[in-house]
């Protein structure tokens, strides 16, 4: 088995300062009293860790514990301050759905728009359109501006679009918490199918049955530290201990 | 510490150096030809005609007084500098001949009288053998004269070249804060584009739907909004103030056309960043995508806008040249210009929310330093020197060769704009480069 996602002591501290400087006259006011030092806030501290091919890999933790700021390291959207991460492979992150959406735009504009986000090419989602929209179960609405749907259609919409092709490396950060209950087994439905395919599946929940019924592997963070790693039973009973 | 201080000692050793090289080429001739200035004109090679000296090198002049100067060695005579004083205000005339040829009114041109420290002086730049100055027309002006110098010696400053100098020892510095791993990226990052090409259509797609969703007209008002745009300036300009320019509604089409672009791109740059916040935190998008792709979005526009022109000219039935097939040239000198710009306000933007606000005053002076509503020539030579700093001067120029004069642009029109484009793309990308990792912390 090879690594599909290498974290290599990774660090970020996000700058905290009282109020955030966004005004020229502040930015002066507070250079001339020399104030221009920030409070720092690591929000992940040293983090170092590898998720083999296939894994289905849980990271659990409290609110504010750095979950989601590592994810957005994984998926390239923030860089580290420190450390490095390697991935192998086409990334899908879903660390929430429909970010890319345009609620003026028709869902089917959207589907276009959303999945050249996603870095779909034309041809792809010329192909897998129809399957998109049958897996949303949106036919009906297809031609409505997407302001006018509700949260839970939105959402069958994105992960519609996010899990058409199978990538490899899928990031699912809470979004499986909205929808409706059939929709939710629909979406564990198709984790699992791409899993199968051998997918990575890095997944965030704070639903700890959620994650002991997918996971193979686990992590579990405290204020941007690892706490434990392993396989996902002993870490997660740890977790409900704590 | 020492690697960050060593390429801004070398920018500021690159901007100094052409500082120093616009001031010299303001004084060439000056410096490397010094017998053509500050030549003393001797008493005999001038002739006083009714002016009666009263001694003490003071004269009062009678009817139609003239002074003769005949010009013994041959330089270009830039300037004549009086050393004494004058009473007469006004103009001069100076009447110019060659060989034995006598003085006519068609060689003949006015003059401002300058006053100098040491007396008053007259602008000629003309060469001939012998001039005829006629510093006043009317007798009894009493004027005190020491002596006539040819082409006094002052030191000159040519601003638009300077300032071009400055700026471009200032960009040439730009690629030693990058090292040379920079240089081996470029294919990737052409990999890396293409690859996002079809994300810049869809957005460029999403921003056009959404600007005409709602409106009857639709894209027509890309072409009537300069239309009517024109016709209030027109009524304005032609009728109220009297202006003098021919073919007017084309002259401001072909203005505002650039001009509109150049500010709907930048603007839409700048607020890029900001307006897609949403996304750039959720999805790992390349930022210079948000830029490049308000900059596509007035391209379109302009291309719309552009039919504005063509309804105007079959209007006034203005045939233009040939010359209109070469009009993508100067919209993509304009449309690098501005992506330049653009990132460069995209990133203090985010930093700075003042900056748009800022911005807006920045652009109501920008219609007024582009030559857009006046002509060029009304404008006094020190303001013309500003508005030759101005980038946009250049494009509505170049544009309006190709579309009303039927004029290929020169070389040196080519040079001007291709150097503000290019600086502003480069200094545009490293400042946007240097600072994209952030934006997201500031969002």
């Amino acid at each position: 088995m090879s690594a599909a996602v290498e974290v290599n002591q990774v660090s970020i501290t996000f700058n905290m300062s009282k109020e955030r400087v966004t005004h020229l006259k502040e930015f002066f006011i507070n250079l001339a009293k020399r104030q221009l030092l920030y409070e720092e806030f690591i929000a992940l501290k040293d983090v170092s860790f590898t998720i083999e091919q296939g894994d289905v890999f849980g990271i659990v933790g409290l609110n504010g514990s750095g979950k989601s700021t590592l994810l957005k390291v994984i998926s390239g959207i923030l860089k580290p301050a420190a450390g490095s991460v390697n991935t192998y492979g086409t990334i899908s992150p879903l660390i929430e759905l429909g970010a890319g959406f345009d609620m003026e735009l028709t869902a089917r504009e959207n589907i276009f728009l959303n999945g050249s986000i996603l870095g779909y090419t034309k041809k792809q989602l010329k192909e897998n359109f129809d399957s998109i929209v049958d897996f949303a179960e949106m036919w009906e609405f297809i031609d409505t501006p997407m302001k006018n749907y509700s949260s839970g259609m939105v959402a069958r919409v994105a992960f519609a679009i996010a899990t058409i092709v199978k990538p490899d490396i899928l990031i699912v950060d809470e979004i499986l918490a909205v929808g409706d209950f059939q929709f939710q087994q629909k979406c564990e439905q198709r984790i699992s199918q791409l899993m199968a395919g051998g997918t990575t599946v890095i997944i965030v929940s704070h639903s700890i049955e959620q994650i002991e019924r997918l996971c193979k592997n686990c992590m579990w963070l405290k204020r941007g530290q690892i706490e434990m790693i392993g396989p996902m039973q002993a870490v997660c009973d740890a977790y409900k201990r704590s | 510490m020492k690697k960050k201080v060593y390429p801004k000692v070398i920018t500021i050793i690159f901007t100094l150096i052409g500082l120093a090289g616009g001031l010299i080429y303001s004084n060439h001739e000056r410096i490397f030809y010094p017998q053509r200035f500050d030549i003393s004109i001797s008493m005999d090679n001038v002739e006083f005609i009714n002016w009666i000296s009263k001694g003490d090198n003071s004269y009062v002049s009678q009817e139609d007084p003239q002074i003769i100067i005949f010009n013994k060695n041959q330089q270009t005579a830039k300037e004549f500098a009086f050393l004494g004083n004058i009473e007469a205000t006004g103009d001069a005339t100076v009447f110019y001949a060659e060989g034995d040829d006598t003085f006519s009114e068609e060689q003949s041109m006015a003059s401002k009288i300058d006053r100098t420290a040491q007396g008053f002086a007259i602008s000629i730049n003309l060469a001939a053998d012998v001039f005829r100055i006629d510093l006043t027309e009317e007798p009894g002006v009493i004027m005190e004269l020491s002596e006539i110098i040819l082409n006094p010696s002052r030191f000159s400053i040519n601003i638009s070249i300077t300032g071009m100098a400055a700026l471009f020892g200032l960009i040439c510095s730009l690629p030693f804060y990058f090292s040379l791993a920079a240089v081996k990226k470029i294919p990737a990052l052409i990999e890396n584009f293409k690859h996002f090409w079809y994300m810049l259509y869809n957005l460029v797609r999403r921003d056009f739907t959404i600007k005409y969703r709602r409106s009857v007209l639709g894209v027509v008002w890309s072409i009537l909004n300069p239309l009517l745009m024109m016709m209030v300036l027109s009524a304005v300009f032609q009728t109220l103030f009297r202006g003098n320019i021919e073919n007017f509604p084309i002259y401001y089409l072909t203005g505002s056309l650039i001009y509109n672009f150049v500010v709907e791109a930048t603007n839409g740059a700048m607020t890029s960043v900001l307006g897609s916040g949403a996304l750039i935190k959720k999805v790992y998008i390349p930022k210079y995508i948000f830029p490049l792709e308000k900059c596509l979005f007035s391209i379109l526009n302009l291309l719309f806008s552009m039919l504005a022109l063509v309804v105007m000219m079959f209007f006034l039935r203005f045939v233009p040249n040939w010359t209109v097939l070469l009009i993508p040239i100067p919209i993509v000198y304009t449309f690098v210009f501005s992506l330049g710009f653009g990132m460069i306000l995209a990133t203090l933007n985010t930093f700075f929310r003042d900056v748009s606000h800022l911005y807006g005053v920045f652009t109501t002076a920008w219609v007024y330093l582009t030559p857009i509503i006046y002509p060029v020539d009304i404008l006094p030579d020190i303001v013309l020197s500003f508005v030759k700093l101005n980038p946009l001067y250049y494009y509505v120029e170049y544009f309006r060769q190709l579309v009303m004069y039927g004029t290929v642009p020169s070389l040196t029109m080519n040079l001007y704009c291709a150097f503000f484009s290019l600086s502003f793309l480069i200094l545009g990308v490293a400042i946007f480069k240097k600072q994209q990792d952030k934006f997201i912390l500031y969002i």
